[in-house]
Parts: C-alpha cells; structure tokens; sequence
C-alpha cells in the first residue's frame, strides 16, 4: 500500500498517540488506585464507555456533514426519563416502551435536521433551542409526584434491568449492542452511497450539491441517527441507573465532542470517522471513570476536560487545514447553513 | 445541417436576474466533436450561458436541444441525465474521498462494490492517459490532475458535452499542452466541448470555433481559422472603450523605490525578480495563474516569501503583514474587492474613512461624525464618485465606483507604491477611463506603479516598462516602447 | 392624458399607486420591525393585564433584565467582530466571586470590589480573546472550552460552596438592592453600559474598526486594520461587562453560589440574537439590542405575572428564539436563491 501522503502520516500517528494514550491511561490509573482495575469497576467502565460511544456513533455522522448537535445529552436525559416512568411508573410493556423512545429520539433528532437543513437555522441555535426545550419539559418533569416515586422504587422487572446491567456471554448487553451499531455504521460508511454521500456533503458541499446528493434527505436522516443514538444510550442509562434526575446526560455533549475530535473527525466536516471515535471513546471513558475513582474534585475533572477539547481543537485545526493558508475560524465556516444559488 | 445532427443546438437563450439582463438571445450550434470556445470579457455572459445549459439556471425564454432532442435541464443532475456536464472554475472534487469515488459522485450503486468501480474508473483514466491509482484521496492531487478528475467525471456520467470554465487558470504551460490534448482526443469520440478561457491564445489554438460574447449578446461566431488574437479583442470589446494612449513622451524615472531578488513562494513564484522605480508604472503581464497576483502579494505583505528578498528604498524588508507594507508606503488595490476589499454590510462613507480614523477626532478623542462627512465627502468629491448619499450600502455602488472607493482609500495614506491588480475588472466603461486617468496621474506625482492585468491592451497602454510572467517567473522585461503585444504573447504563452 | 380616461385605467392607475403606497411602508415596518414589535407587545399586554403598565412592574422588568442586558452588550461586541464567546456566563461567576471575596474580606471596600470585577472580567476576556483569535480555532467550541476552565478556576480558587455578603457592607448591597429617588442602581449601571457601548461602537475608532473586521477579516487585514487586536479587545469589553453583571448579580442577591445556570446562557443569546446582532459579524446596534432585551424582559414579565412555571418560561424563550432566528435564516435562504 502506499503512503499518499504526509497528512495521511500525520493521522495515522495521532490515531495511534490515541491508542497509546489510552493505554497509558489505563496503565496509569490502574496503578494509583486501588478500585481502577477491579473487575467491579472494568465492568463499569466497560457500560459507561459503551453508552457514550453509542451517543458518539451518531454524533460522529454529524459532524462529518459538519454540522453540530448540542441535544444530545438532553435527548439521553429525556428518553431516560420516558423510560424510567413507563416502566416504574405506568408498567407499559418494555418493547413497546423502547419502540416509542427510539422513535422519540429519531424524532426530535429529525426536527433538529429539519431545522438546520429546510429552515436554515445554524445546527448549534438550533439544537440548543432543542436543548433547552427538552431540560425545560424533564425539570418539570422531575418535580412531579409521580416522578419521585417512580425515582425512588426500586424496580422489580428483571428485563428491564437486564438491558444495562446484564451480561450476554461474559460481556455487558451495552457493549454488545455497541458493537453491532459500530459494525452496521463503518459497513454504511464504507459500502453504501449513503456513506459517501456523508462524507462529500461534509467535504465539499458545492460538489454534493452538483452531483445531485439528496442533501437535505441526508442531513435530516443524520440527525435523526443521532438522536436515534442518544436515545438508544438514555435506554441503557435509565436501567443502569434505575433512577433519572432533571440533570441527567448534562454535559454529556461536550464528552461527545472531545471524543470525536480527539478521534479524528474533523469539525470542518469531511474528514474522519468512527474508528477513530471508537479510540477517542476509550480515551475519554477511561479518563472519566479514572478521574471519578481517584476522587477528583468535580471541577478539576472539569478542566483536565477543557484542556483537552482545547488540545483536540487545536490539533483539528492544523491537521485539517484546507487551503494554502492557516483557516481562520468565523463564526460562519462552522453554522452557515451553506446554500447554493438556485433559480 | 439539420438539427439532428447538431450534438448541442441552443436558440434564443435569454436570462435576466434582477437588474441586469445576463444573457440575451444567444444561439449556438456544436457539432458532434466540435471544440468551440466561448471568449468574452468578464460580464458578457459566459458564465451564465454556461450555467443554463448544466442546469443551474432556467432560462427565462430559449430552447435547447441534444441530439436533435429538446430539452429543458432541471437542475445539474438532470442535466447530467441528458448528457452535458460542466467542469467548473472552483474545485468540485471531495478532499477526503478517493478519485473513484469523486469520479463517480452521485452515479455510485447503493451498494458500492468497490473493485467494479475502481475498475471502471481506472479504464477512463486509462483512456485519458492519466496514471494515477484511482484508490488515492483527491486530496492529494495537484492542479492538474484534478482537472484530469474532472474530465474523468464527465466521461463517466457519458457525457454528450462538456463545458470546461477556464480549465487553465491554475496550469503550467506544460500542463495547458497535455490538457489541450487530452480535450483533443475526446473530442476525436464524438464529445461536443465549450471551452470558457480568458487566454484567447489558447483558446484560438485549440477550438474549431469561438463564439464571442458582449454584453450577454452574441457578437461573433466564426471558425477559429478565420480570426486572429486582435479581432477577437475588438469583438469582444466592440467600439465602446477607447484606451487612453500612451502619451508620447516618457515621464522621468525616479529612484528606485523597491527591488525584489529571486522571491519564491509555495509552487507559485519562482524566483521572481524585478525593479520598480518612482514615477513609473510597470505592467505585470502574463497568463491567468503565471504568479502576478501572487507576486503582488508577496510585495504587499499579504503573504510571506519562502524565500529571496525585497528591499524598499535600498533597505531589506521582512514584510509580515499588509500592515508592515503599509508602513514602508506599499499599498494594494486587489482583484477580488468583493472579498479583500470592500466592508460589504457597511456604508460608502465607512468604508472610506476606515483608513483615517485618526483624523475625524473631535470633542474628546471621539469621533465627529461631521467630521466624517467632511472628510468622506472629500474623498468621494476628489475621485468624483457618483452616489446619491454617503451613508447607503456599499453594495449598491457601481463596480466602478467601488473601485474608485477603494483606490480613494488607497490613497489616504499616501503610499508611495501601489500595486493595483485588474483595476479595470468588472468596471462599466465610464470608470475605466477615469481609473487609468487617475493611475496617469499617480505615476506622473512620483508614486512606483505595479499595474496587473489580463487585459492586455491595457497594459500595453498604460505602462511605461512591462514585465513578462510565466510560470511564476518573470521572463521578460522590456520597454513599452520597444514591445509589441504579438512579442509580449509569445513570451507568456509560449 | 389621453391613456388614462378610460375609468377602468383610472382604477388601474389609482390601485398601482396605492400599492406603492403599501410596499413603501412594508418597507419601513421592516426597518422598525423591532420597535413594532415592542410596541404592539405593551400595547397588548396593558390590555390582558392590568398590572402591567405601571412603574412598580416596569422597575421589576427592567431590573431583572439589568444583569442580561449588561452581558448582552458585551456580547454583541464580540459577534459584531465576527466571533462568538460562550463563556460570558462563568466569567460572570468568576468576576462576581472575587468581588464578593473582596467584601468579605473588608466589607467597607466598595469601590475597590466595583472595579475589581469588572478588571476580572476584563482580564479573563483577554486570555479568552487571546486563545480564539491566535489558534484560530472555532470560537464556538474553542469558549465552551474556556467556560469550564474559568469556572472550575473560580469554584476551587476563589469561592467556597456557599458566599454571604455581611450585612455591614450596607454600600455595596445598595449596588444592587438599593435605589435613587426610587429607580434601581442596577438600571443606571444598565444605562451606563448601554451609553459607554453606544459610544464606543458608534464613536471610536475601535468601534468602526470592529464593525470593518467582522464585516470582512480579510479586507480589513489587506488594509491594514490591526484586526487581531481589535478581536481581543472585542473578547476583553464582553468579559468586561460580564464582569459588571456578576457584581450586579453578588449585590443584588446578597451572596453567590456555584451553581451553573444555562439560562443565562440562553437569555442573553437570545436577546441579542432579536437584537438583530449576526453571528456573521459586521451587523449589530447598540438600539437592537436594547430593544432586544425590552422585548424578552417584557415577555418574562408577561410570563411571571401569568405565574406561569420557571421551566415554561425556558420554552418560551426558546421557542421565541427559534421565531427570531428561524425567520431571519428564512428569509436570508431566500434572499440567496
């Protein structure tokens, strides 16, 4: 095979700083305490790694059209919420239950693309306005009656705890459906046109456009994915947890976003993939979880965090540059929703 | 001929957007594996008649017909559908995505069975002679080859006609050479092209046929045997503009204001070396992509040479920004003003103050806004700009008046040097004799004029010394006096 | 005039110039669309509600709008230069944080804690400016970045969980409790920032230079603006006002808490956005804002009287956004092709 060049190098040698950044981090934490390497925790880790890289998969096909999706930690939140009251509170049926939350998700995911692609609303005030509307609904919500009580019980249906807690051939139900998700999207990417028109979209809108890509099917079905995603994670979560707070999945956006970035995926669009979130995952996951087991203040988490999205950032940046020039950054270049002249 | 025949027929074609009347009853005929260039001055249309034909507009009045078939190109894939395809000026490929896979954007099975593919793209490259492994990212392409890209795409979709906008601008004259070749073989299967190019050299040396555009209308179609370099000027040009002659005697040339030695930067200026002295204007000649532009950014600081000097009055300079230019009296007029220019939402008189901000201070250090409007209206009343107000949009100025806005605020600072690239690009003909009355006068007050132009009766006009540019070096440097436009071609396109 | 004696003409004529008539003032609603806006709203709600036009419900508006507003000025100064700063809401907290520290440490240095925010803010706005403007990196992530930095900076360095403002520094709860001749000081120092915003925008060279860099960074750059540091500048005036607004906030409140509160976040996006400000640069007045910010704190107000619950009242801002925003993206689509 041959090298086309020393971009592909450079990336190839970030995907692997990543491996062995997370190795290393592993290595790390395992070390310095006690609890990190426990089978307990592993396994742990092992479910929450898994239900952010469901949320990363979807949010991954985002921003390779280049767009943003800021909903996604409320959309988990929400479908969590549905969840946990249908099942402890209403005792619906699960598969219908699941049904409808996935569906939910692929919902407000869809209005989001619909918004972004048909409306022309940048994808960050858009999915924000979504953000906000979804918190708004689950503070309510979570200040009902029937919320605390259903918070509270203690639930008895086996197969609901089954879903985030179980374990199908020595390893957790999560992780399994993970990698079904993960298979079923590189075959997409890879294989179909609908992949391919993913990543032109994302590379160069002008040229989708001329070549006739269904451009606003497309991004609405993205969009949809990943609220598709987000609520499959909420699924796992509301059982994992058996209880759901106004605050669930708060923050989780900017996880999702260093995981991806740091993977490789570029905020311009075009360039990247789910290979490289799947490494960025681990990375974050176990730098989470390694961080909470050492008992790190809340905000000192918080700006290891930071640093690092400003880490990936900038990396993005020079590794992505477009141009004879350093890409400056507007404003624009990241939201405008790009439009050609039709007449 | 009868219809049937004609690969392409186009009747009456008629465009008009809001304003200004595109394109205005243009026929034009192509035979199955005709090359027919399509030349006309930015403005005329080209590029509109172009865009009716892949689909991107509909016109509002016209028929087309394929093959003897009418048709009615909805959009540019339905375009594609009936067999025209258009290669355009901006790059069309995915960075990130394989050459089959730009080549076939949009035509790929749902299921894409990657070896079929690669196969089939891999025999078009093979036809156009192209060696490149179709597995590799278009990223990593060069210019040229991302042409070769584009053509491959075209074949692909079996194109009937292709249209080909200024397919040269970025090539090397070797490159022109395996291009035109290239064009030359598929044209030999049947495929009719237009080819869109500034270079009228070019264009006149491939083509069977050229049709010349002016003011959206057809001015002349003839066989390419039949014209010269000149004719095409004058039809695209008609009788309207006059250029101001040379005046017969030379204005004395002062001291030398700057000199560069074997300046280089990316692949695009290749030891470019030249003088230029006060009072003098020098004319940078040269083919769409031969470095000028580049060249005169590098002078105004816009970008940073990678390599050789520049001294500005005997000194070497390091100039990082087009503030430091600024600073040594170096300003640029640039060809794009609409983007490195003008501050579009804003109005005249901002954008004509920005540069003296210092001096419409008043009442404690804050600005005076009558005193801006003195000031602005002096500025406008010296460049004599024609505008109902000050204080609309810049937008709505004419191409002629922005340009006359910029070069105003050019001169507020009182460069000594200034650089003016395509100053009469997209100017009504009015403003064109101003300007070069206006750069006359400059060069005759001492100022060191770099004046950059396609157009090449202009440089032959205003310039006192012309430079010659090809490939990103200066190859030429004569006497205007002593040059003659056939000698100055040669040495650009040859 | 013979061709128009026909009275079938004579209507056609008199219909084409009434319509001239109508689209000369569709034109000028469009202008003005925002003080319409305002106007019909208290039109109508001093009609749904009796309460409404008062002065006692007006200085109520007007003083919750003080803390949003002040960001929101700063704001817009950061959008007109082309960029964008999420981070306003924790230098907000940081800035209010040190100036309650302060107090509690001395609880008669007023002046010193006034300033001290607002220097806070200041310099935090330049560090911010710094990173975006100098990287390069999108400013959109590149603030979210620096929202977590500088707010774990001010929970683990300078606040404790839980900070009370001692009821001796009667001066400077009056900043925020108090009032003069029966109007709030939080709505001087409003009007304050409002003026110094309207003048350094409309009548500095920095104003227009800021204007010129968001309109177009690279025309600016060939003409020699020295757009880098007007950007900072632009990121040091918001974190400035940020500054501003969490003394208003420590004052008014009585003390300060780690808690973050996205609505912020959102209020003051919102406000601008109505405002008219662009997230493209180079469009924004200090007016639209103001109006802006009118008209949102009118609508809460509707809102609170109706006591309609806190999470509604999040949904309909939001939902109010998503107007504002959905109809200028609409129409700007349209406008393109």
């Amino acid at each position: 095979m041959n090298w086309p060049g020393l971009r592909r190098v450079d990336k190839f040698l970030l995907k692997n700083q990543l491996a062995v950044l997370a190795v290393l981090a592993f290595v790390f934490f395992a070390l310095v305490s006690p609890f990190f390497a426990s089978a307990f925790n592993l396994q742990n880790l092992a479910r929450e790694g898994a239900e952010l890289g469901i949320v990363c998969v979807g949010a991954t096909l985002v921003l390779l059209l280049g767009r943003l999706d800021i909903s996604v930690g409320a959309v988990l939140g929400m479908s969590a919420l549905i969840v946990i009251l249908g099942c402890k509170a209403f005792a619906l049926p699960l598969p219908l239950l699941v049904v409808v939350v996935l569906l939910f998700g692929a919902g407000i995911g869809a209005i989001n693309g619909v918004l972004s692609s048909v409306v022309g609303i940048p994808s960050f005030i858009a999915t924000l306005i979504s953000l906000v509307i979804l918190r708004g609904v689950m503070q309510w919500a979570s200040s009902t009656e029937i919320m605390r009580t259903a918070n509270s019980a203690v639930s008895t249906d086996h197969v609901f705890l089954a879903i985030g807690n179980g374990v199908f051939a020595g390893i957790p139900t999560s992780v399994l459906v993970l990698a079904v998700l993960f298979a079923a999207t590189i075959l997409v990417l890879r294989f179909t046109r609908i992949g391919t028109s993913i990543y032109a979209l994302g590379g160069n809108f002008q040229a989708a456009l001329r070549a006739g890509l269904r451009v606003t099917a497309l991004e609405i079905g993205v969009f949809a994915f990943a609220g598709f995603c987000s609520a499959l994670a909420g699924i796992f979560l509301a059982s994992r947890l058996d209880s759901v707070t106004y605050q669930t999945g708060q923050y989780l956006e900017f996880y999702v976003l260093i995981a991806v970035i740091l993977g490789g995926t570029s905020i311009a669009g075009g360039v990247g993939g789910v290979w490289g979130t799947l490494l960025g995952v681990a990375f974050i996951g176990i730098l989470n979880n390694g961080m909470v087991m050492l008992t790190v203040d809340r905000d000192y988490q918080d700006v290891v965090i930071a640093a690092f999205l400003v880490f990936a950032l900038v990396g993005d940046q020079y590794l992505n540059r477009r141009g004879e020039t350093a890409r400056r950054w507007q404003l624009a270049d990241l939201w405008t929703p790009r439009q050609a002249k039709r007449r | 001929m009868t219809s049937a025949a004609l690969r392409l027929e186009a009747r009456g074609i008629t465009k008009s957007f809001p304003g200004v009347r595109a394109v205005a009853n243009v026929d034009l005929a192509l035979m199955p594996g005709e090359i027919h260039a399509l030349v006309g001055e930015n403005g005329s249309g080209k590029s509109t008649l172009c865009m009716v034909f892949s689909g991107i507009y509909r016109p509002d009045s016209g028929i087309i017909f394929i093959d003897g078939a009418m048709v009615r190109p909805e959009n540019p894939r339905h375009a594609q559908a009936l067999g025209i395809s258009m290669m355009y000026q901006e790059s069309n490929l995915v960075p990130e995505l394989t050459v089959a896979q730009n080549v076939a954007l949009g035509h790929d099975p749902f299921l894409t069975r990657q070896a079929a593919l690669v196969e089939s793209v891999a025999a078009i490259l093979r036809r156009l002679k192209f060696d490149v492994d179709p597995r590799m990212k278009a990223a990593t392409l060069g210019g040229a080859q991302m042409q070769m890209v584009e053509i491959a795409k075209a074949l692909y979709t079996r194109s009937k006609v292709i249209i080909m906008d200024e397919p040269t601008a970025a090539l090397s004259a070797s490159e022109v050479q395996r291009l035109h070749d290239v064009i030359r073989e598929i044209a030999a299967s049947g495929i009719a092209i237009i080819y869109i190019s500034h270079a009228l050299e070019e264009a006149l040396a491939l083509a069977d046929r050229v049709t010349v555009l002016r003011d959206g209308e057809v001015a002349a179609c003839r066989s390419t045997s039949e014209l010269c370099r000149e004719d095409l000027v004058h039809l695209m040009v008609g009788q309207h503009v006059e250029i101001v002659q040379r005046p017969t005697t030379r204005a004395k040339r002062g001291a030398e204001l700057v000199r560069t030695m074997g300046l280089c930067w990316r692949d695009r200026v290749r030891d470019a070396s030249f003088s230029l002295y006060a009072g003098e204007i020098v004319g940078l000649a040269g083919l769409i992509g031969s470095g000028r532009t580049e060249v005169a950014s590098l002078l105004a600081g816009i970008n940073r040479p990678d390599g050789g000097q520049i001294f500005v009055r005997s000194r070497e300079v390091d100039l990082r920004s087009p503030r430091d230019a600024l600073g040594h009296g170096i300003a640029i007029l640039t060809e794009n003003r609409k983007e490195e220019g003008l501050f579009l939402p804003l109005s005249v008189a901002h954008n004509l103050t920005i540069g003296i901000l210092s001096r419409l201070r008043g009442i404690m250090g804050l600005l005076s806004p009558a005193r801006e409007r003195e000031e602005a209206r002096a500025i406008a009343d010296r460049l004599r700009l024609s505008t109902p107000s000050l204080q609309i949009d810049v937008r709505s100025l004419s191409g002629g008046n922005q340009q006359k806005l910029l070069i105003g605020r050019m001169l507020v600072r009182e460069p000594d040097i200034l650089i003016f690239d395509e100053p009469t690009k997209g100017v009504d003909v009015g403003a064109i004799a101003e300007i070069h009355h206006l750069i006359r006068e400059l060069a005759s007050r001492g100022k060191g004029i770099l004046v950059i132009s396609s157009y090449l009766p202009e440089i032959m006009a205003l310039s006192d010394r012309i430079l010659v540019m090809r490939g990103g070096e200066i190859v030429q440097d004569i006497d205007a006096a002593d040059a003659s436009t056939d000698a100055v071609i040669s040495r650009a396109f040859v | 005039m013979e061709g128009l004696s026909t009275p079938a003409e004579l209507a056609r004529a008199a219909r084409f110039q009434r319509a001239r008539g109508a689209r000369a003032l569709f034109a000028w609603a469009g202008r003005n669309a925002l003080t319409l806006i305002f106007l019909a709203l208290c039109i109508l709600l001093s009609a749904a509600l009796p309460t409404f036009l008062t002065l006692g419900n007006w200085t109520i508006i007007l003083q919750s709008s003080a803390i949003i507003g002040v960001m929101g000025f700063g704001l817009s100064f950061v959008m007109i230069s082309g960029s964008f700063d999420l981070s306003f809401a924790a230098t907000m907290l940081l800035a209010g944080a040190v100036s309650a520290r302060i107090i509690m440490l001395d609880d008669q240095a007023t002046v010193l804690a006034l300033l001290a925010g607002p220097l806070a803010g200041a310099v935090v706005g330049v560090l911010n400016g710094t990173v975006v403007v100098v990287t390069g990196i999108s400013p959109l992530l590149a603030t979210i970045a620096t929202a977590m930095l500088i707010r774990a900076f001010a929970v683990l360095y300078v606040m404790q969980t839980w900070m009370e403002i001692p009821r001796s520094a009667a001066s400077f709860l009056w900043l925020g409790q108090g009032s003069l001749r029966g109007i709030p000081i939080s709505i001087f120092l409003l009007a304050g920032v409002a003026a110094a915003s309207f003048i350094l925008l409309n009548r500095t060279g920095f104003g227009r230079m800021l204007y010129a860099v968001g309109a177009s960074p690279r025309a600016a750059r060939v003409a020699g603006l020295r757009d880098e540091a007007v950007r900072i500048g632009a990121f040091m005036i918001c974190g400035a006002c940020a500054g501003i607004a969490g003394v208003i906030n420590v004052s008014s409140v009585g003390g300060l808490s780690a808690v973050f509160n996205i609505s912020y976040l959102y209020d003051v996006i919102t406000v601008v956005v109505v405002g008219g400000v662009s997230f493209f640069g180079g469009v924004g007045t200090v007016y639209g804002v103001a109006l802006g910010l009118l008209i949102i704190g009118v609508l809460k107000n509707a809102m609170i009287i109706l006591n309609t619950p806190y999470y509604a009242q999040s949904m309909v801002g939001g939902v109010f956004l998503l107007l504002a925003i959905g109809l200028d993206s609409w129409l700007r689509k349209r406008r393109a092709g």
